[in-house]
């Protein structure tokens, strides 16, 4: 007999309100894909892979940060072409 | 308990029947779609319903497409994924979620409890897939 077993992995839901999702949340789901550390590790191996979780978390945050940062200067670029300079200090601001 | 986290058994039985591939961009579309606390979704679900799913701004019934992973395997378990999902500017709450096969009839895959309520008020509403690995994996079979 050959016998399989059918596994479901739990998902992770983060919401928001009156807002869409900042950087540092985006830091952290990207961070959960890239490094993952098992609970049962043994202890040396643990901390070095936490030390690289924080590593990339690092690296993540601040480009996340410019590539939110360069989203906001290029649409205020646009609305200022459209003569809506009010508008686009006011998404430079954020 | 209403919705319960399972592997939908009829899924199991269509595996067999190759009614399901989950090849990255060949394979079938797969939908994600999300309801609330009063929706019964267990191992016995068989299809899509809009029973009970959610309604609300940012929220299109039937819910998310979702784009496969190609499976793999690991050691002797084979495992799928999908890459993570956004509901955008949405206001809505929800219980737990059904993954199911729009391709092929709207069969059922998984059945997702997210614990609780979850809720977004004009806002994100994202759903992670865990890491993909034999252990953790969205859907496995070992």
């Amino acid at each position: 007999m050959f016998e399989a077993t059918g596994g479901v992995g739990n998902a992770f839901v983060v919401t928001t309100n009156n807002r869409g999702m900042s950087s540092d949340e985006w830091v952290e789901l990207a961070t959960n894909k890239i490094v993952s550390v098992s609970d049962t590790a043994p202890m040396p191996i643990r901390e070095q892979a936490m030390a690289f979780r924080e590593q990339i978390k690092y690296v993540l945050a601040f480009y996340f940060k410019k590539v939110a940062k360069s989203e906001r200067t290029t649409i205020a670029a646009k609305l200022r072409a459209e003569g809506l300079g009010h508008i686009a200090d006011k998404i430079e601001d954020i | 308990m209403p919705i319960t986290q399972a592997m939908c058994t009829s899924f199991k039985g269509e595996v067999m029947q190759a009614l399901h591939n989950f090849t990255t961009s060949t394979g079938n579309a797969f939908k994600i779609a999300l309801y609330t606390s009063a929706a019964t979704l267990d191992a016995a679900t068989t299809v899509y319903s809009a029973t009970n799913e959610v309604t609300g701004a940012g929220y299109t019934a039937t819910g998310n497409p979702l784009t496969n992973v190609t499976p793999t395997t690991s050691g002797t378990t084979a495992f799928t994924d999908f890459a993570d999902t956004t509901w955008s500017t949405a206001t809505i709450t929800a219980r737990g979620a059904l993954i199911y096969n729009s391709t092929n009839s709207n069969r059922s895959v998984v059945v997702l409890d997210f614990g609780s309520d979850k809720t977004s008020t004009a806002g994100d509403f994202t759903i992670q897939f865990p890491v993909a690995d034999a252990a953790t994996a969205i859907i496995r079979i070992a």
